[in-house]
């Protein structure tokens, strides 16, 4: 059973706190969104579980493992830019947390085939990422963090620099990537929508210094479909999270 | 698109030679030869033995230096680009040597050294080395920290950040800094041997005691050929290794 | 093998490539039995720099005991002198001007012998524009010479204060090769430049921008001219084997002049071999023949004995050089010109 277990995280940026005392937990399968206006601190936190920021105080337990201010350890990140390395292949770029654990070229190959076709990108194996469309782009990027099979995905505004169509059609491909290969997920957003679509839990943040304004648990089964937008509670929620968002900007 | 170009560049070669063959025409030979002239007398001079030793032995020397300010000057770039104490220690020297012309250095090098192959292997090596030197340092001062994160973000150690990220990403900017270099090193090494009046820059002195100008821009035009050469050469591997670059500055 | 090309492949490709480099052809050293002396000279050769050439290259070789030397061009007259008292260099055909203002910095230099007598080189001017070197001087002139305060520079400055004329009045300014020299004046750039007597005869058949003559002959102005000089260093001179390497130089160098005045068809072999330009090496008798002439009888550019290397010689030209500020004027010369060398070579010749 996995489970993150992150507690009383504090940070300051050169005097100015952006984080203060802050907590979660996320249960084995669940996927959490963690919403709030930008600046608040949410890819900070992200990244202090992640391992690449160092935390002023606090720890990340993981699986029963403290891996504070430590990356790698099965975490897979997608980030907002897809920030994929021009020099390799589609296919490399998948494989790419396999190279870095050590394992041979005919089994990450074989692995990254299989996630690259997850995304729906056969055939773009060895197209370079200049070559591929923002929304492909990303997809290799997700295909990249789950190829690492990782028990905790984060994903820092993954679809924020896509058109809507597009992020409207990787969401529905995430849920179902994330549906047949259930794992534990940290999901930055500052969209209200994009959160209750996607998530089995939302936390909305405050402003800077980010506090925990309301912790929603979202009524929707699952699998989700598009038509759900349209469902009067999901309205009703979207309404009651933007009006606690406002009233927070307002004071 | 690609014939457009290559058509237009052409049609720039051949009105350059227009108007040289008749600014030379008015001129006399003695003043500026026309493309004529410089054609018959490259011709002469391309069937003596002369010319092709000299080359040989200017192309040899002129490589062991700037192979050795490549060898230098890329890992010594990317450290300053890096590690600002290297930065801090190595920056003052970069400033200072790389306003000084070969042309400059070469009379006291020559008292240092004497004038063999370490003469024009230390020439070029200097004149060349801090070109390399910024470039790799500004190169390796702009690789993407967010490509940095990802390779940490995914368990990479300081090494194999180096290996899967820094020397990749520096790879474009390695043929650059060599293609930069080369220009740099081929000058200085024909201003070395123009001071003492050896193998190709001894050709270029004699061939500037003659009346007629044609034998003197038949070399400078070798010269020029060898240079446009040697660096569409390193582009066109840049191009064929690095289509991400190529693509980004539209060199495709 | 080109569709192999990858990023790894060129890194690998130049790695070998610098491999081979690195064991690449290192000249062996030569010496072949004999004395190989380093003997640093003006990279251009003209008519009357090619029996200097013909000491060094061939006459050196052939007495006893001694290789052919390590020859060391310099495209730089000034920088000749330098590198010989920087030991660079045993011994240098350096230009008089930059050795005696070494000597006055405090070097010990020693002058041996003549590289070649007098000057071979003349004032050519564009007539069109000024027709005599009074016109010059008075009209603001440029005159292109090789180096400010060099021999050729002085020369014309004392030619100028000898008929009175105001040197501050012309521009000079500094032009390296004798050829870009011809060029500039051809272009009607500068309008009187020094240039050696061939070239003046050569420019004659030249189409350029106005009509060009000699306007000054410095062996008409002067007695004896010094340009070149064998030097050497007091220090590198003191022992034996460097002071009979001195007088097999002079010996050499004495036996060319000599074949140079009376054998006008071995000398044209040699310009055909050592002339630094085309033009010369190939030309003919028409223009060779003039200049042979001028250069052995008229100048006596390769004077037998060497007799006019002299302290009191010497002395003459010195004020001039004052004059132009390009010496102090407080030199021994009675020590730095040194000619027992050429005694003893002169003695071992006849
Ligand atoms: N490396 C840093 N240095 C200084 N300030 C930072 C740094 N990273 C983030 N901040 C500041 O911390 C605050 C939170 O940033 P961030 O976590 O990126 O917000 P967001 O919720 O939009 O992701 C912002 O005010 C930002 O300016
Ligand atoms: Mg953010």
């Amino acid at each position: 059973m996995s489970h993150l277990i992150v507690t009383d995280i504090h940070k300051s940026f050169s005097g100015t706190p952006v984080l203060t005392g802050q907590s979660l937990q996320v249960k084995d399968g669940e996927f959490v969104a963690l919403l709030g206006p930008s600046g608040c601190g949410k890819s900070t936190l992200l990244q202090i579980v992640n391992g690449l920021i160092p935390a002023d105080r606090g720890s990340v337990v993981l699986n029963g493992e403290d891996i504070t201010g430590r990356t790698g350890k099965g975490r897979g990140m997608v980030f907002q830019g897809s920030e994929l390395m021009p020099w390799r292949s589609a296919l490399e770029n998948v494989a790419f947390g396999l190279e870095v654990m050590g394992i041979g070229r005919a089994q990450r190959t074989a692995r990254a085939r299989e996630y690259l076709h997850l995304v729906g990108l056969d055939g773009f194996e060895h197209s370079w990422p200049h070559q591929l469309s923002g929304g492909m782009q990303q997809r290799v990027g997700i295909a990249r963090a789950f190829c690492i099979q990782p028990s905790l995905l984060l994903m820092d505004e993954p679809f924020g620099a896509l058109d809507v169509q597009t992020r409207d059609t990787l969401q529905d491909e995430l849920l179902r990537i994330w549906e047949s290969e259930p794992k534990m997920v940290l999901f930055v957003t500052h969209g209200i929508e994009e959160a209750l679509y996607l998530a089995d839990r939302i936390l909305v943040y405050s402003k800077r210094p980010a506090s925990v304004l309301r912790e929603i648990q979202v009524p929707f089964e699952r699998p989700r479909r598009e038509d759900m937008k349209m469902d009067p509670r999901f309205l009703e929620l979207r309404r009651e999270i933007s009006e606690l968002l406002r009233d927070d900007a307002a004071h | 698109m690609k014939k457009m170009r290559a058509m237009t560049n052409l049609l720039g070669c051949l009105l350059l030679l227009v108007v040289w063959q008749a600014a030379g025409a008015e001129l006399s030979e003695s003043l500026l030869a026309t493309p004529l002239q410089v054609f018959v007398a490259l011709n002469d001079t391309l069937l003596g033995n002369a010319f092709w030793a000299a080359l040989g032995s200017m192309l040899w020397q002129m490589s062991v230096g700037y192979a050795l300010a490549l060898l230098v000057g890329v890992p010594l770039g990317v450290a300053m680009g890096r590690l600002p104490l290297v930065r801090a220690l190595v920056k003052p020297w970069a400033a200072m040597f790389i306003v000084v012309s070969a042309a400059a250095l070469v009379p006291l090098f020559i008292l240092l050294l004497g004038r063999g192959v370490l003469l024009c292997v230390a020439i070029v090596f200097v004149a060349t080395v801090w070109f390399v030197v910024t470039t790799m340092m500004e190169a390796s001062r702009s690789v993407s920290p967010n490509l940095l994160d990802v390779a940490r973000s995914y368990g990479a150690s300081p090494l194999q950040v180096f290996r899967l990220v820094l020397l990749p990403a520096l790879h474009p900017y390695v043929l650059i800094a060599a293609r930069i270099g080369l220009t740099h090193a081929l000058r200085a090494m024909v201003t070395a041997e123009m001071f003492i009046s050896t193998g190709y820059g001894g050709l270029i002195n004699d061939a500037g005691l003659d009346l007629s100008t044609a034998p003197l821009f038949g070399l400078i035009v070798m010269l020029m050929l060898l240079s446009v050469t040697a660096t569409g050469l390193l582009r066109w591997v840049a191009n064929r290794t690095a289509p991400w670059y190529a693509s980004r500055t539209g060199d495709h | 093998m080109f569709d192999s090309i990858d990023r790894r492949n060129v890194l690998r490709l130049s790695m070998g490539g610098l491999g081979m480099l690195a064991l690449g052809p290192f000249l062996p050293a030569f010496a072949s039995g004999g004395r190989v002396l380093r003997i640093n000279t003006l990279a251009a050769t003209a008519a009357v720099n090619v029996p200097m050439q013909v000491a060094l290259k061939e006459g050196l070789a052939a007495i006893p005991g001694f290789a052919a030397p390590e020859v060391q061009p310099t495209a730089r007259i000034p920088e000749i002198a330098k590198q010989v008292l920087a030991g660079q260099s045993d011994i240098g055909d350096a230009d008089i001007a930059s050795t005696l203002a070494a000597a006055e910095a405090g070097a010990d230099v020693r002058i041996l012998g003549l590289s070649y007598g007098n000057t071979s080189q003349v004032i050519v001017a564009n007539v069109d524009r000024f027709g005599t070197l009074a016109e010059l001087v008075d009209g603001g002139g440029t005159i292109a010479v090789s180096g400010i305060g060099d021999f050729m520079h002085v020369m014309l400055l004392g030619v100028l204060d000898k008929h009175g004329l105001d040197a501050t009045k012309v521009n000079f300014i500094e032009m390296g090769s004798s050829g870009d020299r011809m060029r500039a004046l051809l272009a009607g750039r500068v309008d009187a430049v020094p240039m050696h007597v061939e070239q003046a005869e050569q420019i004659k058949s030249a189409r350029g921008r106005g009509t060009f003559e000699l306007l000054v002959k410095p062996w008409q102005e002067y007695d004896h001219w010094y340009s070149a000089v064998v030097m050497s260093t007091a220090s590198w001179l003191e022992s034996d084997e460097n002071k009979a390497a001195a007088v097999g130089v002079l010996k050499s160098v004495l036996t060319s002049f000599r074949r140079s005045n009376d054998d006008y068809t071995w000398y044209k072999s040699k310009v055909a071999q050592y002339a630094s330009s085309t033009d010369l090496r190939e030309a003919g008798d028409d223009l060779l023949m003039p200049v042979w002439r001028t250069l052995s009888t008229e100048i006596n550019a390769f004077p037998p004995n060497m007799a006019e290397l002299t302290a009191e010689g010497v002395a003459k030209v010195i004020p001039v050089y004052q004059k132009a500020g390009a010496l102090k004027g407080t030199l021994d010369l009675d020590k730095i010109i040194d000619r027992s060398y050429l005694e003893l070579a002169l003695q071992e010749l006849s």
